[in-house]
C-alpha cells in the first residue's frame, strides 16, 4: 500500500561539487592568458621599398647579425642591456644634436587646429564612420590635455627606430631586442612621470598612460628603410 | 498517524551514501586537467618560449589562431627533419600552407560568432590576432617566411607569445 518514498539524497556534497567545478574553471581560464609582444605587421607592397624616406639623422638603426652582434647607428660591440640608454639619448637629443633625431616643441595652436578638424569631420561623417572619428577627436583631445600637464616636455620627434636583424639571428636574441627597445621607451615615460607627475608608472591612471605614450610616441620599422 | 510513520520509515531502503560523491567529482576534475593539459602541450614540436619584461596580456574576448615554430620531436625527427618547423592544428606544415590556415580560421571565427549574434562575424574575425610561438633557438628565417605569409593574407596582428620575466 502507500506511495514508497525515494531515499533523499545529501545534498551536503552538492558544495563540494560546485567548489571542485569552481576550481576547475579557475584553473582552464588561468591557462588561456598569455603573456606576449604585440605587433601589427606593415601592409604588403608588391615594391620592394615599402616606407617613405626618411632624413639619414631621423633613422636609428639597429642591425643584428647570426652571431648576436649589434651595430647601432655607427657603434659595435655592444651589449643588449646598453640599447636602452643609447635610445633614449638619440630620442630626447637634448643637446639638439644635428647627427640625431630632429625634435620640435608642440604647440597648443598646431593641437587645437586638429581638433577643431575633427570636429568639422564629425559632424559630416556618415554613419558608419562616427564612431571612428569619434575616437580620434577624442585623441586629439587628449593630446592637448597632454601639452597642458607635460608642458615643454612634450615634443615632437622624427626618429624612426629601424630594425634589421640577420635572417640567422636567434629569435631569443631578436625578442630581446624588441624587449630592449620597448624598455626604453617604457623608461622614458616613467622618468617623465616621476618628474611632472611625481609618481612611479605603477600608480599612473590608464589616461595618464595614454597621455604618455602619445608625449613618446613609439616608431619603429623593421623594413629597411630608404634615405631622403 | 503513529502507524503511518512508521510504515514509511519501513519502507525507507537502505540509503545512498553520498560521502564517495566528492570523490567522484574529484576523479572528474583530475581527468579534465590532465586532458586540458595535455591538449596544449599536444604539440609535434617542441618549443621553449623566450622571455622578455615589457609584455601585455591578451584580452581573452579576442579570437585567436596559434602558430607554432620549433623542432620537431625526438620521435617525429626522423619524418620531418631536426630543423624548425611550422605547426598548424595538429599537423606539421610549410610556411605556404599558413594562408589557407588563416582563411579557414577566420572563416570559422566568423561562424560561431555570427551564430551567437548576427551581423558581427565579419568584425569579430578582423580583429583575429595571429599568436606566434617560436621556439627559442629557432633563427628568424623561419618566422620571416611565416610573416610573409601573413602579410599576404592580411593577418596583421600579431603577439609574440614569451615568458614573463621580471
Amino acid at each position: 500500500m502507500g506511495r514508497r518514498l525515494a531515499p533523499e539524497i545529501n545534498a551536503g556534497s552538492m558544495a563540494d561539487i560546485a567548489f571542485l567545478l569552481l576550481v576547475f574553471f579557475i584553473v582552464t581560464a588561468e591557462m588561456s592568458k598569455e603573456e606576449g609582444i604585440f605587433q601589427i605587421l606593415p601592409e604588403k607592397n608588391e615594391n620592394s621599398t615599402i616606407t617613405e624616406p626618411v632624413k639619414e639623422r631621423n633613422a636609428i638603426r639597429i642591425f643584428m647579425n647570426e652571431n648576436n652582434d649589434i651595430l647601432f647607428e655607427d657603434q659595435v660591440g655592444l651589449k643588449m642591456s646598453e640599447i636602452p640608454k643609447l635610445l633614449k639619448e638619440q630620442i630626447l637629443n637634448t643637446d639638439g644634436n644635428p647627427n640625431m633625431p630632429e625634435n620640435r616643441l608642440v604647440t597648443k595652436g598646431e593641437l587645437q587646429s586638429i581638433i577643431d578638424k575633427n570636429k568639422a569631420r564629425l559632424e559630416k561623417a556618415s554613419e558608419g564612420k562616427v564612431k571612428s572619428i569619434a575616437k580620434q577627436l577624442k585623441k586629439s583631445q587628449l593630446r592637448l590635455k597632454a601639452l597642458d600637464i607635460f608642458g615643454n616636455d612634450f615634443k615632437k620627434s622624427n626618429h624612426v627606430i629601424s630594425v634589421t636583424p640577420d635572417k640567422g639571428v636567434r629569435y631569443s636574441s631578436y625578442i630581446k631586442l624588441k624587449d630592449m627597445i620597448a624598455k626604453s621607451y617604457r623608461e622614458l615615460r616613467s622618468e617623465l612621470a616621476k618628474k611632472r607627475l611625481g609618481r612611479t608608472w605603477k600608480d599612473l591612471t590608464l589616461e595618464e598612460k595614454k597621455m604618455l605614450e602619445m608625449v613618446y610616441k613609439k616608431n619603429v620599422s623593421e623594413s629597411p628603410i630608404e634615405k631622403k | 498517524m503513529s502507524k503511518f510513520n512508521k510504515k514509511k520509515k519501513k519502507s525507507d531502503g537502505p540509503g545512498i551514501t553520498t560521502a564517495s560523491l566528492p570523490d567522484i567529482v574529484f576523479m572528474l576534475l583530475f581527468f579534465f586537467m590532465v586532458t586540458t593539459k595535455t591538449r596544449t602541450n599536444d604539440l609535434s614540436i617542441s618549443i621553449s618560449l623566450p622571455s622578455a619584461t615589457e609584455t601585455g596580456i591578451l584580452d581573452d574576448k579576442t579570437p585567436t589562431a596559434y602558430i607554432n615554430i620549433g623542432v620537431p620531436v625526438k620521435a617525429l625527427q626522423e619524418l620531418y627533419g631536426d630543423n624548425p618547423r611550422i605547426q598548424l592544428n595538429d599537423a606539421i606544415l610549410n610556411a605556404s600552407d599558413v594562408v589557407g590556415f588563416i582563411e579557414n580560421k577566420r572563416a570559422s571565427i566568423e561562424k560561431s560568432f555570427e551564430m551567437a549574434q548576427p551581423g558581427v562575424g565579419k568584425a569579430k574575425a578582423s580583429k583575429m590576432i595571429v599568436c606566434l610561438k617560436v621556439d627559442q633557438n629557432a633563427q628568424l628565417g623561419t618566422l620571416d617566411e611565416v610573416r610573409e605569409e601573413l602579410k599576404t593574407a592580411k593577418a596583421l596582428k600579431i603577439n609574440y607569445v614569451v615568458n614573463k620575466a621580471n
